[in-house]
């Protein structure tokens, strides 16, 4: 092989060398390679010569130009993954993000906070063998008052006064109104947990609403006593206070229990060692409750010798209010959903 | 009622601090409220429920007290040293409302000199929240707050005649009571008459003409007892709630009137001297007999679960005033008629409990047969439409079942309602929901979108009422929480929105044929609502808020809303049965753009597509909805984008073919359409 031809083929090996090395993007490196290895490239025609040599040279020149080639084409390789890398480098750091920009998302529904706490307090009996039953708002006012034993025209009920609708119907100032309507047709035993809004026809302040809702519960079955009572109640109060809850009995009267109870349970606040929430009792009432009394079983038609009951009732209202720490019941019904969207 | 704790202690001793006395009263059924400090002592702020008249007095609280701390009760001494003249010569009293006036009991005091009451009297009135008037007036007052009984003294020389006639008012008498108000009287209230007129509206307040004056030398003094209904009724009637008749609405026992009247001519003459007319009239014509209840050791201590023996019972009911006989099985007990809520055996059994105290019952869990709760059908079905509404980006509200009257539609009216803003029964959702959006936009939240699941009452035929459940939402602004580089109008709901929520309901529910029928609907857009039908049946009304509406009701932009017949959708939404098993095959994908009328509805063009599609279409979607140039006006162009697939092999090109060929040839024959390339 002549010395022109090496000569050649070092300068164009020094040539891509420093060419390949000073490459700074892809882009130039396909052009770098077009140009040494492509179809027309400078190698490639190097390539082509190969015939115009004597037979003798041929070997080594191919030889040896096939070695410039291989070792352009992983000159340009190995180039080419660092500046990929650079470049990936370069583009990722463009992209760059504040990952402390709000985040975006679409509103999600949420249920208010009334119903929800009527679903967990009626979750908590059913699983304790309730049947949850519905009734009409607009009651009949012997289901609202005869049934349930309100003496004529009596002063206990001035805590229920009422709207009425006709002469005969109300609106419900008690869900303990469907007593009447589920012993009508049921034969003890059963368990029943009524639900819904109740009236009163009281002025709208931060401790009254004339609308309000109610869970009410009653058992009916041979032996049911005032322990059943309280442990149904401890259960109950334990499930949706937390587990140190116990339930306290103060006499109170409501005409359709005998005896009658006001109930109340340990202050979930300060666990019973007084606090303002319980106004340093530890104690906070909840609601009214007590054996249904025997005139409304017989009533129905129920051997009130060998079947007793037990009834209570609750305001779901005071049950949000001191769960949540409410202070204003008017909040529960003004559908402000800047309080809504808090839940 | 305030009851001064020195006062209690005239009548039983006690020797537990005036805190602990308050909790164990509480305790046992008379709730202290309060205990307030007086320059006359403690006295207790005491609610007394309804059934307990005998505790709406100093000594019947006494009676508690000794019962609960077994300390000796002493009663108050009524000692009358009787005169020579016979009262029948100083007054004349009849009843001719008997049902009314169970009993009239009277005693006269001759030569009275009226003046102050002792300090001693003066003080427990005050601290009792009671103003000291005059020696005969407080003495009525004392005995009243001491025994419970009201009583009411009148200058028997301004009676007419000297004479007292309980009946009936006459129609048009009128009375100026001691307040010095004129009312009006009508026959169904009862009055103390004299010969003449009304000197007392009987058991409420008395009559100014007749009233204990300085000047009174002679008193009648009226212990009576008056029927709790006719007086309830009076005293609402007239609008005065007094002592007198706080008390005898609840019950007054009528056996305790001559006691109270020996007790208070005997107060009467120790601070102003005259003489006490030998006798009393005492017309009983309703006499009340104590009642005699058994009471069972074994039933009681059933009822309270705990451990109650026939000694304890025998113990806590005498010391309640009760009296007590053993028998066989069961204790015979004599119910004196001031506790008139004792009629039968659970409420002895209450009495027991009471006192022994109901920190003693145990707490068990109901045993005995299990059963299966449940919660109801409708909250079952109510918590499948919370799920998926919740899902959907809904806020539940709460809003009010009474309502002002709102147009479109008869609703129920409230007979005495509050104020014009609750006056009547909401027969739809829908206003509340514009409610709730309105008064918030008031509060400055632009984006909302909110739902309520409640009861609506319509009134039916035959005067009856319709109540059952609806469900129903409203939508303003967009779905989304506030951002940043977004377009909001981009996001903003509409009618489509809308109508997207009600078919994932209808589509979660497992309803597959519920159809919108453009239909004017009061209250919305005119082109823009529909009613939503399923087999002929309505489920429910979907559209835009009337500009006039919106604008009435001050909404902060074009809102969209839906209310859906909940029984209706309960009864439709079935237990979803199967599912569309997956193609292991290729699909095939091909466009097509209708260009038709811009009056043929989108849901005719899509039912004939179908048709035409045949059992190889597997989905259907809308792209894009099109008018303007290059279509003549009154054209529109629908872009569909069609995928048709088998279960069964790879779909070849031509048989694809042959089904769009099939589409445009029966959408050019039905619709006259043309069509696009896409
Ligand atoms: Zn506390």
């Amino acid at each position: 092989m002549s010395e022109n031809t090496q000569k050649v083929l070092e300068s164009i090996k020094k040539e891509a060398e420093e060419q390949i090395a000073a490459a700074a993007s892809t882009v130039e490196l396909a052009h770098i390679e077009t140009e040494y290895l492509g179809r027309k490239g400078k190698v490639t025609e190097l390539l082509r010569k190969t015939g115009e040599l004597p037979k003798e040279d041929r070997p080594a020149w191919g030889q040896n130009v096939n070695k410039l080639k291989n070792m352009v084409g992983a000159l340009i390789e190995s180039r080419r993954s660092t500046v990929a890398a650079e470049e990936e480098a370069s583009r990722l750091s463009q992209e760059s993000i504040d990952v402390t920009l709000p985040g975006r998302f679409f509103r999600l529904g949420r249920r208010h906070p009334l119903t929800a706490t009527i679903d967990e307090i009626k979750r908590v009996f059913i699983g304790l063998g309730f049947e949850v039953v519905e009734g009409p708002e607009v009651e009949e006012y012997k289901f609202n008052f005869d049934a349930l034993n309100y003496p004529e025209d009596h002063p206990a009920m001035d805590a229920q006064m009422s709207f009425y609708i006709t002469d005969d119907r109300l609106l419900r100032t008690q869900t303990t109104a469907l007593q009447g309507r589920v012993m009508e047709h049921k034969k003890p035993p059963f368990r029943i947990c009524t639900v819904g809004r109740c009236f009163r026809y009281d002025a709208l302040d931060a401790t009254h609403s004339h609308t309000f809702h109610q869970v009410d519960c009653f058992a009916v079955d041979e032996k049911i006593n005032m322990a059943d009572l309280k442990g149904t109640l401890s259960q109950f109060a334990r499930e949706l206070f937390g587990p140190a809850s116990s339930v306290r009995f103060r006499p109170d009267y409501f005409p359709f229990v005998e005896p009658g109870v006001e109930y109340a349970i340990t202050c979930f606040v300060c666990q019973g060692k007084g606090c303002p929430l319980c106004k340093m009792s530890g104690w906070i009432e909840i609601g009214g409750a007590g054996l249904i009394h025997p005139t409304i079983l017989e009533r129905f038609g129920i051997d009130s010798e060998k079947y007793t009951g037990f009834a209570f009732g609750l305001g779901i209202e005071r049950v949000g209010m001191l769960r949540y720490g409410i202070d204003d019941i008017r909040l529960f019904l003004e559908d402000d959903l800047r309080f809504l969207r808090q839940f | 009622m305030l009851v001064p704790v020195e006062w209690l202690k005239e009548y039983t001793e006690f020797n537990v601090t005036i805190e602990e006395l308050a909790d164990r009263l509480t305790m046992a059924g008379l709730e202290v409220e309060e205990i307030e400090e007086t320059p006359y002592g403690a006295v207790y702020s005491t609610y007394v429920t309804p059934n307990r008249p005998d505790l709406l007095s100093v000594f019947g609280v006494a009676r508690d007290i000794s019962a609960l701390l077994g300390s000796k009760l002493k009663a108050p001494e009524a000692c009358v040293t009787q005169g020579e003249t016979d009262i029948n010569s100083l007054a004349k009293i009849e009843i001719e409302s008997p049902a009314n006036c169970p009993r009239y009991s009277s005693r006269v005091i001759t030569g009275v000199k009226v003046g102050e009451s002792p300090a001693w009297m003066q003080e427990r009135l005050i601290a009792a929240g009671m103003r000291p008037i005059n020696n005969v007036v407080d003495a009525s007052n004392y005995v009243l707050l001491e025994l419970g009984q009201p009583l009411h003294t009148f200058d028997c020389d301004l009676l007419a005649e000297h004479k007292i006639i309980v009946r009936q008012a006459r129609a048009g008498e009128k009375i100026t009571t001691i307040d010095g108000e004129e009312r009006q009287l009508d026959p169904a209230t009862l009055v103390i008459a004299d010969a003449v007129q009304p000197v007392a509206i009987a058991g409420i307040m008395g009559g100014f003409n007749s009233e204990v004056n300085w000047q009174t030398k002679n008193v009648l003094i009226e212990s009576a007892n008056f029927n709790r209904l006719s007086i309830r009724r009076s005293a609402r009637r007239i609008g005065l709630a007094t002592e007198a008749s706080f008390r005898y609405e609840r019950g007054v026992d009528p056996n305790l009137t001559l006691y109270a009247l020996d007790r208070v001519v005997q107060l009467i003459q120790e601070t102003g001297g005259g003489d006490i007319a030998r006798g009393v009239i005492d017309l009983y014509p309703g006499k009340a007999e104590p009642r005699c209840i058994d009471i069972r050791p074994g039933r009681t201590s059933d009822l309270l679960g705990f451990k109650v023996t026939a000694k304890q019972i025998e113990g806590y009911l005498t010391a309640l005033g009760m009296s007590v006989k053993h028998k066989a099985e069961s204790l015979a007990v004599t119910v004196p008629t001031f506790r008139p809520d004792i009629t039968r055996e659970e409420d002895l059994i209450e009495e027991v409990g009471r006192i022994y105290g109901y920190e003693h019952i145990p707490e068990t869990l109901l045993c005995g047969e299990t059963l299966q709760g449940k919660d109801s059908p409708e909250g079952a079905f109510a918590a499948k439409l919370y799920e998926i509404l919740i899902s959907s980006g809904l806020q539940e509200v709460v809003t009010g079942t009474m309502t002002p009257a709102y147009e479109g539609g008869p609703q129920i009216p409230v007979r005495n309602p509050l104020n014009d803003e609750v006056c009547c029964l909401r027969s739809r959702l829908v206003p509340g929901m514009l409610n709730v959006i309105a008064h918030n936009a008031g509060r400055g939240v632009r984006d909302m979108a909110v739902f309520e699941i409640g009861h609506v009452v319509k009134p039916s035929s035959g005067g009856a009422f319709e109540e059952k459940f609806s469900v129903a939402a409203a939508i303003t602004g967009t779905l989304w929480e506030e951002t940043w580089n977004v377009d909001k109008a981009s996001l903003a709901a509409d009618f489509f929105l809308c109508k997207g929520i009600t078919e994932h309901i209808f589509q979660r529910l497992g309803i597959t044929n519920a159809e919108y029928k453009a239909e004017q609907l009061p209250g919305f857009h005119p082109t823009r609502a529909a009613s939503i039908e399923s087999d002929g049946k309505r489920l429910g009304v979907i559209g835009e808020v009337s500009d006039s509406l919106a604008r009435q009701m001050d909404l902060p932009g074009r809102t969209y809303v839906f209310e859906l017949d909940f029984e209706e959708l309960m009864k439709r939404s079935g237990m979803r049965a199967g599912y569309a098993p997956l193609s292991r095959y290729p699909a095939v994908d091909r466009d097509l753009a209708v260009v038709i009328s811009g009056d043929t509805a989108y849901s005719r063009v899509e039912s004939l597509i179908r048709e035409a599609a045949g059992e190889l279409l597997s989905c259907l979607t809308l792209f894009d909805v099109y008018t303007g140039k290059p279509l003549q006006p009154g054209q529109k162009s629908l872009a569909f984008s069609i995928i048709f697939r088998s279960r069964e092999r790879t779909l070849r090109d031509a048989e694809v073919d042959e089904r769009m060929n099939a589409i445009r040839a029966l959408l050019a024959a039905e619709l006259g359409a043309a069509f696009r390339d896409t």
